[in-house]
């Protein structure tokens, strides 16, 4: 009998992650996993796994670390006062979004360990926040 | 209940630091926020974060610590001693502006988690007769964010609240 195993990648973190950032926006921010990475709208996320840890091996269980790199990409075309706050109000919703709802799911020990800001003439004009994030999960 | 967020970098970072230098110069440096130069006048001032990274992370709250880097621009034609008093007579006194405003007030509670670093003649711009300088600042600020709980029914519908707050989120 074939061995009976979770997509713990797929269904246990980045699911998760991913529907409850689109179920906070009202589906208005698209999240894309992908490997071929491309401009697609005027904001939107990407999502993909860096790495995971084994914390400790118990019975029947194997609890895990996983390491993130969500990059957010917001189009802004306007350089202003206003468009600038609301780039880094968005960063802000996403970052309350993490702390408090998401840890009420299925992951705990959820820290975003830093949020990088680029802007760069090949990001055609988008501003992009490179969050990198660490979560635990028991399966 | 809708989420309460905090659009802490530019409400409780940047635009405290822009308020007390606005204050201390009076309209005679234009500053304004962007990632790149903005060419508008003799002399400028522009701040951006280049970073934030997680300090300590507490129940309900979070402590991060932002690198905010100020750009001071100076066009000038001049190519003596007075184009460079005038860079650094600038900067000092940004920089004594910032040390003399280390703590922020009860509406925006950030604290400095260093002395500002200042580096002077920067490459940063394609244009000729500029003078950059640069300050950085590590600043820190605790965020306090609402706390929700899950609670799993026998048919794994959730229920969640918040405060005591009870409502369905969906499943």
């Amino acid at each position: 009998m074939a061995t009976s195993f979770t997509n713990a990648w797929k269904e246990n973190v980045e699911e998760i992650i991913s529907s409850t950032i689109k179920d906070r926006f009202s589906n208005s921010l698209p999240i894309f996993r992908t490997p071929n990475f491309k401009f697609r709208g005027n904001h939107f996320m990407t999502i993909k796994g860096i790495n995971s840890s084994s914390d400790n091996s118990m019975y029947s269980a194997i609890p895990n670390k996983f390491f993130l790199q969500l990059d957010y990409y917001h189009y802004d075309n306007k350089r202003n006062d206003t468009s600038i706050k609301h780039f880094f109000s968005q960063i802000g919703r996403i970052e309350e979004i993490f702390y408090s709802i998401l840890e009420a799911r299925e992951l705990f020990n959820l820290l975003i360990t830093s949020i990088t800001f680029e802007d760069a003439e090949e990001m055609q004009g988008f501003r992009k926040a490179v969050f990198n994030i660490e979560v635990s999960n028991v399966r | 209940m809708a989420l309460s967020v905090t659009n802490i970098i530019y409400d409780k970072v940047l635009t405290p630091l822009r308020d007390v230098l606005r204050t201390e110069f009076k309209g005679a440096l234009p500053i304004y926020f962007d990632s790149t130069f903005k060419d508008i006048g003799t002399k400028a001032l522009r701040i951006f974060p280049n970073s934030q990274s997680l300090q300590d992370r507490r129940h309900g709250s979070f402590l991060n610590l932002y690198d905010i880097e100020m750009t001071y621009y100076l066009r000038t034609n001049r190519d003596d001693e007075k184009a460079l008093d005038q860079l650094y007579r600038d900067v000092t006194r940004i920089e004594t502006v910032l040390l003399d405003n280390r703590v922020g007030g009860s509406d925006s509670p950030y604290f400095y988690a260093g002395q500002p670093d200042v580096e002077h003649d920067v490459d940063e711009t394609d244009l000729s007769n500029v003078l950059i300088s640069k300050i950085n600042i590590p600043v820190l600020y605790e965020e306090i964010h609402d706390t929700y709980k899950l609670f799993s029914t026998s048919n794994n519908k959730y229920f969640v609240s918040s405060d005591g707050s009870f409502y369905i989120v969906g499943n």
